[in-house]
């Protein structure tokens, strides 16, 4: 039998490893490349069709600018639009535009440009997931080169909030969905699906040259390698989903910082309101008051949550205009909690299911409250589904407590109008978990829109969440989920914004530097 | 050579079977893709553009009819999630399986050949029995779990090679570890069979013979046990090939590398269609092209096969 | 298309094995392979622990979270998981289901993939074809994108993963059987009781199955492992039990973030899977030395 010439194969492969192992150390250790780990891929870079966060984030924080952009405390400041002005009757609205901009191609921004990507996103042809934002929107024109006038249905105080770090302006004259144009401090430069998204530094920006010579944007999924990466050095930021388990070691490895606010995602769970208006509970109210009282979110939260979140009492965020500090979170006292639930047709033995989306430390909650319900004496079963099975379970309403997260949105009326009012119920075949209509609530966030006196903005948002929490019960609230950026040493100037999808300020890219 | 040709001659009708149970399977399903696809508070006039750009208004006969004449074609659709055509996005990020999968299969030799021979040569002994409790180890620790342990000792502690992802091609140091959890993985079966094909030959009159002629153990069982043995090894190899391909989805993820693997997963995630039966389609090509490559050598290795 | 498969030699001398098992020469070499015994008692004693312990340990889905994450000691002997709950119990709750798995996979797999090998084998023909490519395409395909195809359909549960195991388990149990039968089909005491005209089912069940049926369970035994240890890749793509539930595969991957932190979490139930797969295997040698079933290759289609 003939040798199997390993020998020589094996000097050739160790070769070929050592001058491999060279060329890699030495594309690592380029200085003016910012490379960032993110837990998502990027969906598209198609300004149509990226709707979804993480590819607004990429996209949002590189190639383009949107009108307006997000502060850290979650407000809408000027960007690509100077200023918006409202009619007296709040129902038109005229948008000043920045003068001096180029896109990337050299092109001059125009309000011809805003006016032609809105109408791209409008065209049925493409199908773009924008469109439905819109919905509010009667019409649009260009009033000069840098005036854009809306004509909106109803009168909205916020409409201008619309358009914060979305509906992002694309060169329409040059539209390649594979070579995106835009206005941002960053170009498109290339992409390996699967794996990393670049771009490169667009010297003509109009808030001055950008930071860094490449942005590289690396999908890790697992938020476990994702921190080791950060460790060693092979990513120099992670943006999304800073693993919690390995947080302390982030905290205490000399070389990182690791940055957080509290963010406005709330995570809570919802009652069954569905269920309650098919007669499924003999007093739907009385079930609801009792599972609030053994809703223990504050010794559970802060065991099992860690730093991950702040114990929530309401559906805005403590810091937000709106929010309403006379309400407090539940108490936790399982006696009268029994009695109402009792009361409501559930007695010791009876089934109470909760039904969990999958999301870390969800399922975790939900094992919580089912080991005290059982104790308790209920027959608690808890259903932890990937998120790819839930939607049909949770439509067919057999659950009791569904935990769900919302994220947030910068102001209280967008909140409410995003997530309770009753006309954005979902229809039937759209089976979603956002069952709670009122009239009453309708009424209220309506008058909000049309209120641009602070106090009574104030006022009427209260009485929304009033009425949803406390009188209709719709909802438990749980935990404030706490944003966080980690980042080596040298990362400087990391704002970290609260809307917790994204965790750094869009315009992140143009702030944040490398040390020298 | 007639079992090469009947593989390949099969192989577009097993493509349609299995492509046509993904599409029963998907389509069966409680969930609707649009029902992932689109965010969760759109309006129905936009749901209804998607859905007619997706194709999914139509009834299911009729997608079923665009599908089977586009796979016919060679157009494997567009995926739902990227909005690119699957075809494209695959062969992206085909370059890349490739390399991993044959480093995994170049693994598993290196770990299977002297094991099973040493294995055979120490019959019972001390040796065999370690060899053969590290081969089931090797086989019976989760890839994904093997993966981690990896990425902890060899990149994070050691700093011997780079955590995760993947560098310029060709990019050995990224290959090292995600090729050495496929290859212990696979290693497993092929190392038995290999010893006991040894053994097996070691029975023979000819070996006999030869030993009775006083030529020693060792060369006796590399030489003339030997080939014979390799082509039970090899041919099991093929069958592990599989198993192996199904592993690529872990490890893939696990060590955040651009693949196929990593794509189904993510086509999971969103009931992404097309994707995930574009993606699944191309890895049982693989597990076909490597068993072709198994009867290739098969016919190297063994002249019997060569008459025949 | 070739596989490795295995076939007792010399059938005819030991046609009812099955008899006087206590006096046969397998079992006496079985006892006397030390390997296998010690592996054989192992499993007996984990088989007996999960069937017995949940009964008297905790509730395993009882969470205290004032108890996270305690390492192995005097409170609790394995220690507790991230959500205090007693690992022991898990462990021993969690045996239950992969065992289960294990055991009801290889049933189920044992009686369609002797059913379809052994009338395919004695039919032949067109049938015999059509089944033997249907083998080769399972053959090809990986459990775990299995798995994956029945979990889309279904979703992640306990059923998901006895149906992934077991489709893709049908397929060798149902060569070895159909290269049994072929073997032995022309034998003179099966054509013996053909020409006597006894019924094809009774054939089969009497005569075939007795004689083929060896090697057979062999090999499941020693596969059984690995039965329990795809239900951790599934787990680790959302297509395994389903949490709060436990089973040793899940609890590795649940507990592979705290690999680093608090190593207990996925270790030992990672532990007890892999001494639990090498047993099996360890059991499965055991049997083919002890009943002379050789691995050998079949060249071709089998045929």
């Amino acid at each position: 039998m003939r040798s199997f010439g390993l020998r020589k194969v094996l000097l050739v492969a160790i070769l070929a490893l050592g001058s491999q192992f060279l060329a890699d150390l030495k594309a690592n250790a380029d200085d003016d490349t910012i490379t960032i780990g993110l837990s998502a891929d990027l969906r598209t870079a198609d300004f149509l069709n990226n709707r979804e966060f993480i590819s607004r984030t990429i996209m949002g924080s590189t190639v383009y600018d949107a009108l307006f952009t997000t502060d850290e405390k979650g407000n809408s400041v000027p960007s690509l639009a100077v200023k918006a002005e409202p009619s007296a009757d709040l129902k038109t609205w005229t948008f000043t535009l920045r003068e001096g901009v180029k896109f990337q191609d050299g092109k001059t921004f125009t309000a011809k440009d805003v006016v032609a990507c809105l109408d791209a996103i409008r065209d049925p042809k493409n199908a773009s997931e924008l469109a439905s934002d819109l919905g509010s929107v009667v019409s649009y024109k260009a009033d000069g080169d840098y005036k854009v006038i809306f004509t909106v249905k109803s009168p909205d105080a916020e409409f201008y909030t619309l358009f914060t770090d979305t509906f992002f302006i694309q060169d329409m004259d040059h539209f390649d969905k594979e070579h995106p144009i835009g206005t941002g401090p960053y170009e498109w430069d290339s992409r390996v699906v699967g794996d990393r998204t670049s771009f490169k530094r667009f010297d003509g920006y109009w808030r001055g040259k950008p930071p860094f010579a490449h942005v590289v944007f690396r999908y890790i999924p697992d938020p476990q390698v994702a921190a080791l990466e950060l460790q060693n050095g092979g990513v120099d930021m992670l943006h999304n989903d800073v693993s919690m388990y390995a947080l302390d070691s982030l905290k205490s490895n000399p070389d990182l910082d690791v940055y957080h606010v509290p963010g406005n995602t709330l995570i809570q769970g919802y009652l069954n309101m569905e269920k309650a208006r098919n007669g499924g509970y003999k007093d739907a109210l009385a079930v609801r008051q009792g599972l609030a009282y053994f809703w223990n979110a504050q010794k559970y939260v802060p065991a099992i949550v860690g730093g991950a979140g702040e114990v929530a009492s309401q559906i805005l965020p403590p810091w937000q205009l709106g929010y309403d500090p006379d309400i407090k979170v539940w108490p936790y006292d399982p006696d009268k909690g029994a009695a109402l639930l009792a009361k409501g047709g559930i007695n010791k033995g009876d089934p109470i299911k909760l039904l969990v989306y999958e999301r870390p430390y969800l399922c975790d909650l939900a094992t919580a409250l089912q080991s005290d319900l059982k104790a308790h004496g209920y027959d608690a079963q808890v259903q932890c589904l990937a998120p790819e099975a839930a939607p049909a379970e949770v439509a067919k309403y057999q659950w009791d407590v569904l935990y769900f997260n919302t994220s947030g949105r910068s102001t209280a009326m967008a909140m409410y109008r995003d997530r309770w009012l009753s006309r954005l119920a979902p229809t039937p075949q759209q089976k979603d978990v956002r069952t709670y209509k009122s009239d009453e609530v309708d009424a209220l966030v309506a008058k909000m829109g049309q209120t641009t006196d602070r106090d009574a903005y104030e006022k009427l948002s209260q009485q929304v969440s009033q009425d949803i929490l406390v009188k209709d019960v719709a909802v438990l609230p749980l935990y404030w989920e706490n944003v966080y950026v980690a980042a080596q040493k040298k990362v400087q100037d990391v704002k970290v914004s609260p809307l917790a999808w994204y965790p750094l300020l869009m315009n992140a890219m143009t702030t944040v530097k490398f040390a020298n | 050579m007639k079992v090469i040709l009947k593989r390949i001659v099969l192989l577009p009708v097993v493509l349609i079977g299995v492509a046509l149970i993904l599409f029963a399977v998907i389509h069966l399903s409680p969930t609707s893709p649009a029902q992932l696809l689109i965010a969760d508070y759109v309006t129905p006039e936009v749901r209804a553009n998607i859905e007619a750009k997706l194709g999914l208004d139509q009834p299911l006969p009729i997608q079923f009819e665009k599908y089977v004449v586009g796979l016919a074609q060679g157009d494997l659709g567009d995926s739902f999630r990227y909005r690119d055509p699957v075809s494209k996005l695959l062969l992206d990020v085909l370059p890349s399986s490739v390399a991993l999968i044959a480093s995994g299969l170049v693994v598993a030799l290196i770990i299977t050949l002297p094991l099973g021979f040493l294995a055979a040569r120490f019959k019972n002994g001390w040796l065999d029995t370690a060899i053969r409790g590290f081969v089931v180890c090797g086989v019976s620790i989760p890839s994904f779990y093997l993966g981690i342990v990896l990425i902890l000792v060899l990149g994070f502690y050691l700093h011997l090679i780079p955590i995760s992802g993947r560098g310029t091609p060709p990019d050995f140091w990224h290959l090292i570890a995600p090729a050495i959890v496929l290859g212990v993985n696979t290693a497993g079966s092929s190392t038995r069979v290999l010893r006991a094909a040894l053994l097996d030959s070691l029975n023979e009159d000819y070996i006999r013979a030869a030993r009775a002629r006083g030529i020693n153990e060792r060369a006796i069982l590399l030489k003339l046990a030997g080939r014979n043995a390799l082509v039970s090894a090899v041919t099991v190899f093929g069958a592990d090939s599989a198993g192996m391909i199904g592993s690529v989805i872990l490890v893939e993820t696990v060590f955040a590398r651009p693949g196929l693997g990593q794509l189904l997963f993510t086509g999971l995630k969103y009931h992404d269609f097309p994707l995930i039966s574009g993606s699944i389609l191309v890895l049982l090509i693989f597990v076909v092209a490597i068993n072709t490559l198994v009867d290739v050598l098969h016919l190297v290795i063994d002249p019997r096969v060569r008459q025949a | 298309m070739k596989s490795s498969l295995a076939l007792p030699i010399d059938m005819q001398k030991r046609p009812l094995i099955h008899r006087r098992f206590w006096n046969s020469d397998p079992r006496r070499r079985f006892t006397s392979n030390t390997l296998a015994m010690v592996s054989l008692c192992w499993l007996f004693a984990v088989l007996a622990a999960v069937i017995v312990g949940p009964w008297f340990s905790v509730d395993p889905n009882v969470a205290d979270v004032t108890a996270r994450l305690k390492p192995p000691g005097a409170d609790f002997i394995l220690g507790t998981d991230q959500l205090g709950r007693d690992m022991l119990a898990r462990v021993l709750a969690g045996g239950r289901v992969s065992l289960l798995v294990a055991v009801m996979a290889t049933a189920v797999s044992l009686t369609i993939g002797v059913f379809l090998g052994v009338v395919s084998g004695y039919r032949g023909g067109f049938l015999d074809d059509a089944i033997t490519r249907v083998f080769d395409v399972l053959l090809s395909f990986p459990t775990l994108l299995l798995g994956i195809i029945v979990m889309a359909a279904f979703g992640g549960s306990l059923f998901t993963v006895i149906a992934a195991t077991s489709i893709a388990t049908v397929p060798m149990v149902g060569r070895l059987a159909r290269a049994g039968t072929i073997g032995i089909r022309p034998r003179e005491y099966i054509q013996g009781v053909i020409a006597l005209g006894i019924p094809t089912s009774r054939i089969l069940l009497r005569h075939v199955l007795p004689n083929i049926i060896v090697p057979v369970l062999v090999l499941s035994t020693g596969n059984m492992g690995r039965l329990a240890l795809a239900e951790a890749g599934l787990s680790y793509v959302g297509a395994g039990i389903q949490p709060p539930d436990a089973s040793w595969g899940n609890m590795i991957a649940e507990g592979q973030p705290y690999l680093q932190y608090a190593w207990w979490v996925p270790v030992i139930p990672g532990t007890v899977l892999t001494l639990v797969t090498l047993a099996f295997s360890f059991v499965g040698d055991g049997l083919r030395d002890a009943f002379d079933v050789r691995e050998l290759v079949v060249q071709g289609d089998g045929t």
